[in-house]
């Protein structure tokens, strides 16, 4: 048998190598010392690759940035003016601020829909009927969450696309329109993080989402349609 | 923690971070090659998964999950930014995964002349390294990922160890 290529040993020890040479490859390496050397450097270079670290932390600290880029996309109200203080509003206060903040920016939304856009009936999309009353509002919560944000994403991703399409005043009173509804959804969500079994809270949590989405499709809609 | 994370909890997400950022970090490192790239790109990474946790069903270890982001985040940007990967040779990158070798089973030397080699990789042959023979991707799964064939993802890791062999024996 003529030597093993390399191509032929890395499937060798790869566990990839067609079983009919199998045979024929493994005795010709037990006769063979030259090809027994490469076939021992190949397992070697393995051995030395498997034996590098699988974790290396980072010379920089990189939270700072993250939390920053996080509040920066999903913005918080502050209602306590207090600075990087771990204290929690009381919950009253988180639930009527979340309400207050839904309800402003629904009439953003809904004005701006309204007065300018060419599309005026309800999408009808994704309205998530409320919660059954046997349901866990954890759980439910976010079962229904994860499928408002994947549809988000995707209309996020056609505005961000065709934005260019919508004329200036309408495209910035669109961007202030979802900070309102966007700072509703998060305010939603940091009183049901004070209190994840609250019913009404992941209710309201759910209708933010509801409000985000149909508004997305509505702008989405007008730009690829301007 | 996690319950907290998806709840909105940032100071819990915090806690996530630290369990994972040293994993996503060496993945990032190796797979671009460049250590300030590593670092943007694990903070995209840990954006995307905080942005993604609502998402995350527990249907696999959230560890892998979060590997899995990392790898997509890195291969979109690595592919966008395919001329610059072309680079030959890059010095900080194996100096940072030097460090990381102290410690570990081989000395130092041994691990920095690897990793030095690894990141002098081509970029197509350096990323079906890294995932195959040190993240222990399947060249199938590879091939999903990069969407490359799995062919040619044999044949570049091929390539890959010859070009690390021949180096490392000089």
């Amino acid at each position: 048998m003529p030597h093993v290529s390399d191509v032929v040993l890395n499937d060798l020890h790869d566990g990839t190598l067609d079983p009919g040479v199998l045979d024929g490859v493994q005795r010709h390496l037990l006769a063979c010392r030259a090809c027994r050397a490469r076939s021992d450097g190949q397992l070697d270079l393995r051995r030395r690759l498997g034996g590098l670290p699988r974790s290396v932390e980072p010379q920089s600290p990189l939270w700072r940035g993250i939390r920053a880029r996080i509040e920066a996309e999903r913005p918080v109200v502050a209602i306590d003016q207090a600075p990087v203080v771990a204290r929690r509003p009381p919950r009253w206060l988180l639930l009527a601020a979340a309400a207050v903040t839904l309800v402003v920016a629904s009439s953003a939304a809904t004005l701006l829909l309204v007065d300018g856009g060419p599309g005026r009936a309800r999408t009808g999309i994704g309205a998530f009927a409320p919660l059954p009353a046997s349901a866990d509002p954890a759980a439910r919560f976010a079962e229904a969450e994860a499928a408002y944000l994947a549809a988000a994403t995707e209309l996020m991703a056609v505005v961000e696309r065709e934005r260019r399409n919508l004329p200036p005043d309408v495209a910035e009173r669109a961007e202030r329109a979802l900070a309102l509804i966007d700072q509703a959804v998060w305010e939603t969500r940091a009183a049901l993080a004070s209190d994840p079994h609250n019913r009404a809270l992941a209710q309201m949590a759910l209708t933010a989402h509801e409000r985000r989405l149909e508004f997305l499709q509505r702008i989405a809609r007008w730009s690829t349609e301007s | 923690m996690l319950d907290r994370a998806r709840a909105g909890d940032l100071d819990a997400f915090e806690q996530l971070y630290h369990e994972h950022v040293g994993r996503v970090f060496a993945l990032c490192l190796r797979l671009a090659g460049d250590r300030q790239r590593a670092e943007e790109l694990t903070q995209d990474v840990f954006v995307q998964v905080w942005q993604r946790l609502a998402s995350f069903r527990g249907e696999s270890a959230f560890a892998s999950w979060v590997h899995r982001i990392a790898v997509n985040v890195v291969l979109t940007e690595v592919r966008s930014r395919r001329r610059r990967e072309a680079r030959v040779l890059t010095v900080a990158a194996p100096d940072a995964l030097e460090r990381a070798r102290e410690g570990s089973g081989s000395g130092p030397e041994d691990g920095m002349d690897l990793e030095r080699e690894i990141a002098a990789l081509p970029p197509g042959a350096r990323t079906a390294l890294v995932l195959h023979d040190i993240e222990g991707y399947r060249h199938d799964e590879i091939a999903q990922l990069t969407g490359v064939a799995a062919g040619t993802i044999r044949a570049q890791l091929h390539r890959a160890r010859q070009l690390l062999r021949k180096r490392l024996e000089r």
